[in-house]
């Protein structure tokens, strides 16, 4: 089965909570729960080529790291259910239509990308999420920083003081926001990146 | 994949879902879900400090934990009813599956039967044999004896039919899916939620054949059960059908010792179910329409 007949079976959604996963779950490895061995391994070819694009140009010092998975057909996974108790599993299909901002901005572009039928999609979208991975690194002190001063202002008493801590919040979301647009041509992928950072830090 | 294998699917496919463990999508809020929870499970009136609770436990129990929890809680439900609420959750987005839980071994002494005949086994009476007097006639004052000619025996209905064969008339397809709803151990683990529940029985339409059933501290005539559920049920069948009622869900029995508790199946077969007299009829009529629609979902298939 061709990939983009694949990605219809498990749409843009599925494959992009199947990235999702790799980016925000707080476990070393997990277990991806697909329909069959078409779908195994066409998932498996798009995130192993994400995570090769992302740990060739990531930095050293980066903290994000995506994590290890594996991808297992449904009947396989039932009929050995008991040995996966207690492991990460991501059911791509039967949760993709979780409630999640970030998981809708990676359909809009896993869609884009299934839509026009782009040539070499696999690496397209590899190089795509690791750019926005890259960027978040770019942008980690900034974000935290901006925390910092959302929390101050949310705890500030004194009105003086709480309406310039509000002004130098929004003075800083620009500033963030500037910095991720000078990054990425489409606004929706710096969206995307401010999205992951407001989760991740 | 072979039937064989299917079959295993289906089976384990059923045991897994109660130890699947929800949470909640990090995107939602803990407020947005309680309010969500609260319109879902409109039905079961659980208060917000229940749904609260509930929340709590999203990520880190089980869908049998949780509905043990509840349970304690007063609130009637069944580990069938949880599954399909957050079940409804998840196809809205508010929840997914993160994890599962090792089964635990379940502990509850049961009696079990499968496919036996229900018909008692007749043997033929013993036949006094026939007395064969000769007739005596007196004829022109002779006396001559007519010997009665021996009329050969006919043989009297014979009911008594061998298991193996009885069992053969049950449809193979049918077999499968009992065996499946056995081997899923959906009686076992409703006898060990609700020690109320004394007995629990799949039975063919006719009543002829036991297709399954589980028996706890009470010993049952299976014959007279069988013949009179299946009675009783193809009648409310038939009420229900020439009074446009729809569908009919279940049959409540109400005696001073328990309740019998009827309804229909698909294929052709009947469920019954015993409950002692001290039961919340709330909480027997939930887990018996939950272990229904669980072996419903199987045979349906």
């Amino acid at each position: 089965m061709a990939l983009f007949e694949v990605i219809g079976e498990l749409h843009p959604r599925g494959i992009s909570y199947a990235i999702l996963s790799l980016i925000i779950e707080n476990t070393d490895i997990v277990y991806l729960i697909v329909d069959s061995e078409e779908e195994k391994e066409a998932l498996t070819e798009v995130l192993l080529e994400l995570k090769d694009q992302y740990e060739l140009r990531r930095c050293a010092s980066s903290t994000i790291k995506l994590k290890d998975f594996k991808v297992v057909p449904a009947d396989s996974y039932y009929m050995n259910w008991e040995e996966y108790s207690g492991r990460r599993l991501i059911f791509v299909k039967q949760d993709r239509n979780l409630r999640s901002p970030v998981l809708d901005m990676l359909t809009v572009f896993i869609e884009s990308m299934w839509r026009v039928r782009a040539r070499d999609p696999v690496k397209r979208i590899a190089v795509h999420i690791a750019d926005v991975l890259l960027a978040l690194d770019v942008i980690k002190e900034h974000y935290r920083h901006l925390r910092e001063l959302i929390e101050m202002e949310m705890t500030e008493t004194d009105p003086k003081k709480k309406k310039e801590l509000a002004e130098s919040v929004k003075k800083k979301q620009k500033e963030l926001m500037s910095m991720l647009e000078a990054r990425f041509p489409r606004k929706e992928d710096a969206l995307l990146a401010y999205e992951l950072a407001k989760f991740l830090f | 994949m072979s039937a064989s294998e299917t079959s295993i699917v289906t089976r384990k496919k059923h045991e897994q879902r109660t130890h699947q463990v929800y949470d909640s999508s990090p995107w939602v809020s803990r407020d947005e879900l309680i309010d969500r929870i609260l319109k879902t499970v409109r039905r079961l009136r659980i208060l917000p400090s229940d749904a609260e609770e509930l929340v709590g436990m999203l990520g880190k129990s089980s869908v049998d934990e949780i509905t043990k929890k509840m349970r304690d809680k007063g609130i009637p439900i069944s580990s069938y009813d949880m599954w399909s609420i957050l079940e409804r959750l998840r196809a809205e987005g508010y929840l997914r599956v993160i994890t599962t839980k090792p089964p635990e071994a379940i502990t509850v002494a049961v009696e079990t039967k499968v496919m036996t005949p229900t018909i008692e086994t007749v043997t033929p009476r013993e036949r006094p044999p026939l007395e064969s007097a000769p007739i005596s006639l007196e004829i022109e004052g002779k006396s001559i004896e007519i010997p009665v000619p021996e009329v050969p025996i006919t043989a009297g209905v014979h009911a008594e039919i061998a298991g193996a064969a009885f069992v053969a008339l049950v449809p193979q397809e049918l077999q499968e899916k009992i065996n499946i709803v056995k081997e899923s151990r959906i009686l076992e683990r409703y006898f060990a939620i609700n020690e109320y529940l004394k007995a629990a029985a799949v039975l063919s339409r006719e009543g002829n054949v036991t297709l399954l059933s589980m028996y706890r501290d009470i010993a049952l005539a299976d014959v007279e059960i069988a013949a009179a559920s299946t009675v009783i049920v193809k009648h409310a069948l038939h009420v229900v059908s020439s009074m446009a009622l729809e569908q009919l869900k279940e049959i409540i029995i109400n005696s001073d010792l328990g309740y019998l508790v009827l309804s229909e199946l698909p294929r052709e077969t009947v469920i019954v179910a015993i409950f002692s007299a001290e039961v919340p009829v709330g909480l027997m009529i939930r887990d018996f329409m939950s272990m229904r629609n669980e072996i419903v979902e199987i045979l349906s298939t």
